[in-house]
C-alpha cells in the first residue's frame, strides 16, 4: 500500500502483510513527523492498488510501517534513483516497472535497515521524560487505547491516566517548568493523538 | 554489595534486570527461571503493583565453581518498569551487584530506553554509585518486531561508552542466557579482585 506523511507529504509504499490489522504510528524518515496509518485498512488498499495498472507490485515485500521506509517518488519517476540522505534504501519508482532490485527478505531489511538518525532528534530531558510518561499510559493501556482511538474519546478514556502521569511530571520537573513548557501537551499530541491538536 | 553466608559458605550476588516498562525484564527472568534446573532455584517470587510486577528468584549456579572457597548464589530481580513506579525501583537498586538494561528496540519505545537510562544514572547516585562502578550489561530485546532500530544505531544513540550487548528475543529464549552469562561472568570477576 501507499501511504502519506501528513507533515511533509512523502509517499511511500509498504507491504499490507507486515501492517498489524489496527491503528498504529509511523515515523516519516524524511521529516521526523509521526502520522497514524489505519493497518486494517491496508489490505483494502492494497487490494485496490493492485488492480491499478500504474502501480506494480514491489519485487519484495517492504518492512512494516513503522520501520523508516524509503519516500517513494509516486508523482514523478526519476530516471535513475535520487539517494535521500536519511533513506538507507534505494528509492524505488513506484509508477515504473524497473524498479531496482531489493533485498529479498523482509527480515533481514527489517534487521539490516539503518535508522534515520537525523530525525530522532536529540531532545532535553523534560521533553523525554514527557514522552517516555505520555508512551507509558499508551503502551500499559494499549487495548483502551485501541479502542478509545477508534471511537473518537481519547480524553474520556484516558484522563485520569494523562492527569496521574501530568501530576508526576509536575513533579519531577517542577510546576513553573511544566506549566511554561509545551513538552506535555506535545507529547500527548504525537504519541497519543498522531500528531493531531486534540489536547 | 555482595552479601557472603559463612554457614553455608555462599555469596549472595545480586542483578538487577532494569528498563522500560513492558521492554522484557519478566520474560527474561521467567524464561531463566523455566530452563534452571529445580534443585538449583528458589521460588520464583512476584511482588505485583497496580501495573506492574516485581520479580525475583535466586539460583546457585554449579557451573561457575567457587570463589575463595565460596560458592556463589545469584539473586534475580525485576523492577517495575513504569516511570510512575520509580520509589520500589530505587529500593530494589540497594545492594546491586550488576545490572542488565533491557531496552525495548522499537523506535516506538525510544524515548522510554532513554529515560530509564537517566532514570537508572539518577537512582545509582542516589547511592553514591555509578555505572563504572557496576558490571553493566545491555539486552537489544524485540529484535523481531516491525520497527526496530537497528542495533549499530542504537549502541550509538544509548551505548556511546561501549558496554557488553546483545541481540535478545527474550519471549523466545533468544540471547537471554547470553546476556546473563555476560553480567555474571563481570560479577565474578568484580569478586575475584575485591
Amino acid at each position: 500500500m501507499i501511504t502519506t506523511c501528513t507533515e511533509c507529504q512523502a509517499r511511500y509504499q509498504l507491504d499490507a502483510e507486515k501492517i498489524p490489522p489496527r491503528v498504529i504510528k509511523v515515523r516519516c524518515p524524511s521529516c521526523g513527523g509521526v502520522f497514524s496509518l489505519d493497518g486494517s485498512l491496508a489490505k483494502n488498499q492494497a487490494q485496490k492498488e493492485e488492480t491499478q495498472p500504474q502501480v506494480k507490485q514491489p519485487a519484495v515485500p517492504e518492512p512494516a510501517a513503522t520501520v523508516p521506509a524509503t519516500p517513494e517518488p509516486v508523482a514523478t519517476v526519476p530516471a535513475t534513483p535520487e539517494p535521500v540522505a536519511t533513506a538507507p534504501a534505494t528509492p524505488e519508482p513506484v509508477a515504473t516497472v524497473d524498479a531496482a532490485p531489493k533485498k529479498s527478505s523482509a527480515s533481514v531489511a527489517v534487521m539490516d535497515r539503518p535508522a534515520p538518525s537525523s530525525s530522532r532528534r536529540r531532545r532535553s530531558k523534560e521533553e523525554m521524560l514527557a514522552r517516555a510518561l505520555v508512551s507509558d499510559i499508551m503502551v500499559y493501556n494499549q487495548d483502551l487505547y485501541d479502542r478509545a482511538k477508534a471511537e473518537g474519546n481519547l480524553l474520556e478514556a484516558l484522563g485520569s491516566e494523562i492527569k496521574k502521569s501530568w501530576e508526576l511530571y509536575k513533579e519531577k520537573v517542577t510546576p513553573e517548568v511544566a506549566n511554561s513548557t509545551n513538552h506535555f501537551r506535545d507529547a500527548l499530541n504525537e504519541i497519543l493523538a498522531d500528531g493531531d491538536k486534540l489536547f | 554489595m555482595s552479601l557472603i553466608n559463612y554457614s553455608s559458605r555462599e555469596i549472595n550476588c545480586k542483578v538487577v534486570y532494569y528498563g522500560p516498562g513492558l521492554g522484557g525484564k519478566t520474560s527474561n527472568i521467567q524464561y531463566v527461571y523455566e530452563k534452571l534446573a529445580p534443585e538449583t532455584k528458589g521460588k520464583l517470587v512476584t511482588l505485583a503493583t497496580e501495573m506492574d510486577r516485581t520479580l525475583f528468584f535466586d539460583f546457585l549456579p554449579l557451573e561457575l565453581g567457587e570463589v575463595k572457597g565460596f560458592k556463589t548464589r545469584f539473586h534475580l530481580y525485576t523492577v517495575p518498569g513504569q516511570v510512575y513506579y520509580n520509589a520500589s525501583r530505587k529500593l530494589i537498586l540497594r545492594g546491586v551487584d550488576g545490572i542488565v538494561f533491557v531496552a525495548d528496540s522499537s523506535e516506538a519505545r525510544f524515548d522510554a530506553n532513554i529515560e530509564a537510562l537517566y532514570n537508572l544514572h539518577d537512582n545509582l547516585k542516589e547511592y553514591d554509585l555509578s555505572l563504572d562502578d557496576i558490571p553493566f550489561v545491555i539486552q537489544w530485546n524485540k529484535r523481531d518486531v516491525p520497527d526496530a532500530i537497528p542495533v549499530d544505531e542504537l549502541n550509538k544513540e544509548l551505548n556511546p561508552e561501549g558496554y557488553d550487548n546483545f541481540e535478545a528475543v527474550a519471549v523466545n529464549g533468544d540471547g537471554v542466557f547470553d546476556t546473563l552469562k555476560c553480567v555474571a561472568k563481570q560479577v565474578l570477576r568484580q569478586l575475584q579482585t575485591a
